[in-house]
């Protein structure tokens, strides 16, 4: 009996192991939402695709060639991006290239940087990726190693006659109590009246039960976890008006995945 | 037995102290800051021999006037072409555009509403960075009623350092044939002057020395650069300026304009090194 146990094992655990592999490589394994009761069936006509590059863990981004062809790949169906922790050298050698810089000309995208932290000669940021100029960006500082970076982007459905749909949209990476403790000022400008904006971000795992309170004790406004890495997790805070349908993963490079987040505007 | 504990405590205090004495001994901090028009990239829109020429000179911020991005005549395989991010990852560092008009309506006839989501032929200003843009407006500016002049803009970037001090850097170009005036106004105006974070203000403001666009900058800014001509013609058209009290300057130089006996500009770079005082 023990004998087949030590065969089937690592059979079971294989087994396993590809199929995952075989679901996330397809773009399949999908997490869709349960629809909440009271909350309406979902539009997929004023649904956009917001995507999340990211390892979840706390490195920067290396497979850079695997990311721009993905990125490509989609088009003008990426109306709206986060390269997650898209580090850049900021003291470089004069030879060096810029990971932002060139992110976005490899793309053909327009970006903007959303500082975490300086780190030694690096910064470690992250790169929101969209398509047209934009006159304006703001950012609310939390602590010197954690900012709130806001923008307004114009997003597209992905239906066959595309709607238009601004999203004021923010993104942050919290990594302790204390930059959530230190976020009240920041989150009173990002969730007013002029701003309502949707985040979408990080959070080290540990407190993010923490920053779900937080977003919680906003008026209007109801956080999400998107997903969970082994260091951190996915999440999105935004006005109840904005439902996250659906999440699926395309697996990009060795452990860098692109999550889609599918995303309902204006759900009463 | 105690004195030698006295010493040994003494000396781990000192050794601890050592990282703080340093940093009170430590200037204010210096930056290299260029300011080029560069007159769209032409002829031909290769970015490198730019980018060749300005990388010896290790500059903290750079600004472009006449800067014509993902325009149909730069492409390239039929693709638009970023031009501004291609320079700033040649020279390692981050970019910003600045939109003052698009290329398809220079005369302004047409809404400005049509193009706030621009994709592709824009015209307008540019900073190149060695730290992230953390906050940025564009603006238009006021446009003088006369033929033949264009649609200016100005672009203000701020940027958190790594020792957290907060910069901004502006930059412009006033037009060619009137309205300049107008335009400082503007600029010294709060509209762009927001508050009072210290600011760079830099680019061609088609003036001279001493004129009243220039007092109108000074009633804001102080001169960072001197009075050698920036123009091909020997005219000082090219200014680099800091908000009063902000900034020292140490050093000032007109650099090249040609680079393996090619003419990138029909305006030299300008460059300064500045301290921030405050």
């Amino acid at each position: 009996m023990k004998k087949i146990w030590k065969l089937a094992l690592p059979v079971c655990l294989m087994g396993m192991l590809m199929s995952g592999c075989l679901k996330e490589n397809l773009g399949v394994g999908n997490r869709v939402q349960p629809e909440e009761e009271g909350v309406a069936k979902w539009n997929k006509n004023k649904t956009i695709e917001l995507y999340f590059v990211s390892e979840l863990a706390d490195k920067g981004v290396s497979e850079f060639p695997q990311l721009w062809n993905y990125v490509k790949g989609k088009g003008d169906a990426w109306t709206i991006g986060v390269i997650d922790r898209c580090d850049v050298m900021y003291n470089p050698p004069k030879q060096n290239t810029n990971a932002f810089a060139y992110t976005s000309f490899a793309t053909g995208k327009f970006a903007s940087y959303a500082l975490n932290r300086y780190a030694g000669d690096n910064t470690q940021g992250s790169t929101i990726l969209f398509n047209h100029k934009i006159n304006n960006e703001e950012f609310y500082p939390v602590s010197s190693d954690c900012f709130v970076k806001f923008i307004r982007i114009q997003a597209k459905t992905t239906t066959e006659n595309p709607v238009e749909i601004i999203v004021p949209f923010a993104t942050a990476r919290f990594e302790t109590a204390a930059h959530i403790d230190a976020a009240k000022t920041a989150f009173g400008k990002i969730s007013a009246p002029t701003h309502q904006a949707m985040m979408v971000g990080t959070v080290k795992a540990d407190v993010a039960e923490k920053l779900k309170s937080a977003v919680e004790a906003l008026t209007g406004y109801a956080y999400t976890e998107v997903t969970k890495g082994d260091d951190y997790v996915l999440f999105m805070a935004a006005p109840k008006s904005w439902v996250l349908r659906e999440t699926t993963k395309d697996l990009i490079g060795k452990n860098l995945a692109a999550f889609c987040l599918s995303i309902e505007a204006s759900v009463e | 037995m105690k004195l030698i504990h006295y010493i040994k405590t003494l000396i781990v205090l000192f050794v601890m102290a050592v990282p703080a004495i340093r940093s009170m001994a430590q200037t204010n901090e210096q930056f290299t800051v260029i300011t080029f028009n560069i007159r769209s990239f032409e002829p031909d829109f290769d970015v490198k021999p730019y980018a060749e020429l300005l990388r010896a000179y290790n500059a903290d911020f750079i600004c472009l006037n006449e800067v014509e991005n993902r325009s149909s005549r730069q492409m390239v395989d039929g693709k638009y072409r970023d031009v501004v991010q291609d320079l700033a990852n040649e020279l390692g560092m981050f970019a910003i555009f600045g939109y003052s008009y698009n290329l398809s309506n220079k005369d302004g006839k047409l809404p400005e509403a049509n193009y706030t989501y621009s994709q592709n032929e824009m015209y307008g200003n540019a900073i190149l960075s060695r730290y992230p843009v953390m906050a940025s407006t564009a603006h238009q500016l006021p446009r003088p009623n006369v033929a033949g002049s264009d649609q200016r803009g100005v672009l203000s970037a701020d940027f958190i350092l790594p020792s957290m001090k907060q910069v901004r850097i502006i930059a412009t170009h006033l037009d060619h044939r009137a309205g300049q005036l107008e335009q400082a106004s503007f600029i010294v105006s709060d509209k762009v002057m927001v508050d009072n974070t210290p600011a760079i203000l830099m680019g061609d403001m088609n003036m001279y020395p001493g004129s009243s666009t220039i007092q109108k900058l000074e009633t804001r800014f102080e001169r960072l650069d001197g009075d050698n001509g920036t123009f091909q013609s020997g005219a000082k058209l090219d200014y680099i300026m800091g908000t009063k009290g902000s900034w020292k300057l140490i050093s000032t130089e007109v650099l090249p304009r040609m680079y393996n006996g090619k003419e990138l500009s029909d305006h030299f770079p300008l460059k300064s090194v500045v301290e921030l005082i405050k």
